[in-house]
């Protein structure tokens, strides 16, 4: 006979154990999403306050581990410096592409894509993803597949599940994530894809000839994600010269621990269907 | 305090911890992550409350996480899991309350959950993604978190220690008891 110590600590297990198959179920038979969207835009306004409640004490508690760096003067500078390295990549673009502007224009229209901003409601706590949820979603016009960009323009990740009133942007630095992208002095073109640490890496050929500090843009030539929009810099490069690819690795542009608000771009004009001549 | 009113104030304590997760405490990196303070309260309520409150608490708070955080709420259950299962064993094994025993203890465990909170968490972002670079993943996220929480909950065990210990003196020793 099982005494009741025994059979209440059965019992708790078996709760456990049964509410995690059970949740399964819920997940698997795809219930789950409206109750996250509702759970979102329930206390979504309470995560921001928190999260802007927690700002200054953060900030403070970060100036003092940096001994009286003034930390949130670096990070302004810092995110001046990327609005002006995007700025900067893109007239190098612009100079570059000019000639095949015009019928670059021709095939795409002169009409601009709609930005629409949105907040930064929470991220992945896991530390093995870079997906960061935000406080607008399918009734705003949003929907997977729509690239997100920060301040300056920068290419930040691509929307990839819209619900209701909540929408999860999957970052470039994602593990899940891969976006062609063109190296701007040669014009090659090539895959950059994330890794559970929040790298951004591409494999390049050698004739390539990358140099630290290069930029890579957006190609274009994939979904809705615009061409052009900067995405990040060469800073560490490893390979042998027997290997017919050099691994580059890339400093997103975009200050992707700090994203506060993104701008979806709900439109996908400014999308390039071919290959302008350069 | 009758039964409904605890489960009603354990659940609201799980919410308030796990909206403080979900925005504020990414915003506060202990040895270059983010803490855990959710999981080190868990663990604390773990050594000092009955099981029953732990694994109300576990249930609660990993539906939450699943529902707010970009985590399934079964993967969140069951990474919290560990901890309901440590407080029905430490009733069984009927520690003294000494806290010379129990701080110790609230250390082990939360470092211990944070492991297995980390290893259900990856092998559910495995199977979602391209796969996860175990030695560099453990190296640079599971080690630091795991240091991360366990100086957590070292702290926040005290807090929590005092906070049962005045619940369950009576209202007349606490100064709550009418005229």
């Amino acid at each position: 006979m099982i005494r009741p110590a025994r059979q209440r600590r059965l019992q708790w297990t078996a709760g456990l154990l049964g509410l995690i198959a059970l949740l399964a179920l819920i997940t698997a038979a795809g219930l789950a999403p409206p109750l996250e969207d509702a759970a979102s835009s329930l206390f979504g306004p309470v995560q921001r306050a928190f999260r802007q409640a927690g700002e200054p004490i953060s900030e403070l508690v970060a100036e003092i581990e940096d001994l009286g760096r003034l930390e949130g003067e670096n990070r302004a500078l810092r995110q001046r410096i990327a609005q002006l390295e995007a700025e900067n990549a893109r007239f190098r673009e612009e100079d570059i592409r000019r000639p095949g502007r015009l019928a670059l224009l021709e095939l795409i229209g002169a009409s601009s894509g709609e930005l629409l901003p949105a907040n930064v409601i929470t991220r992945d706590l896991t530390g093995l993803r870079t997906v960061i949820g935000i406080d607008r979603g399918a009734n705003d016009g949003i929907a997977a597949g729509m690239p997100a960009v920060a301040a300056g323009g920068t290419l930040v990740g691509v929307v990839t599940d819209a619900r209701a009133n909540t929408a999860f942007v999957r970052l470039v630095t994602d593990p899940d994530s891969a976006v062609r992208v063109l190296h701007q002095v040669s014009r090659t073109e090539v895959v950059a894809e994330g890794d559970t640490l929040g790298n951004l890496a591409i494999e390049i050929p050698w004739t390539a000839n990358v140099e630290l500090g290069q930029m890579f843009v957006t190609s274009g030539l994939e979904g809705l994600i615009p061409y052009g929009l900067p995405i990040g810099r060469a800073i560490a490069a490893s390979g042998t010269a027997e290997d017919p690819f050099q691994r580059i690795r890339l400093q997103p542009v975009a200050p992707l621990e700090q994203l506060e608000q993104v701008l979806i771009q709900t439109s996908a004009a400014g999308r390039r269907t071919t290959e302008p001549a350069p | 305090m009758n039964f409904a009113l605890r489960l009603s104030v354990i659940a609201a304590v799980c919410w308030l911890l796990v909206i403080v997760q979900t925005s504020a405490a990414p915003a506060f990196p202990l040895l270059g992550v983010g803490p855990n303070l959710l999981l080190a309260v868990l663990c604390c309520w773990a050594v000092e409350r009955p099981p029953g409150d732990a694994v109300f608490a576990v249930a609660v708070s990993g539906v939450l996480m699943g529902l707010l955080a970009f985590q399934g709420m079964a993967e969140s259950v069951a990474a919290f899991a560990p901890i309901a299962l440590a407080a029905v064993w430490i009733e069984r094994s009927r520690l003294p309350d000494r806290a010379v025993l129990r701080w110790p203890l609230v250390i082990a465990l939360a470092a211990a959950a944070s492991f297995l909170h980390f290893i259900v968490l990856a092998v559910a972002v495995e199977f979602e993604t391209s796969g996860v670079n175990w030695i560099e993943a453990m190296r640079d996220v599971m080690l630091p978190g795991l240091a991360a929480n366990a100086i957590v909950a070292a702290v926040v065990y005290w807090p929590a220690r005092w906070t049962r210990a005045t619940l369950a003196r009576p209202r007349r020793e606490r100064g709550l008891a009418g005229p």
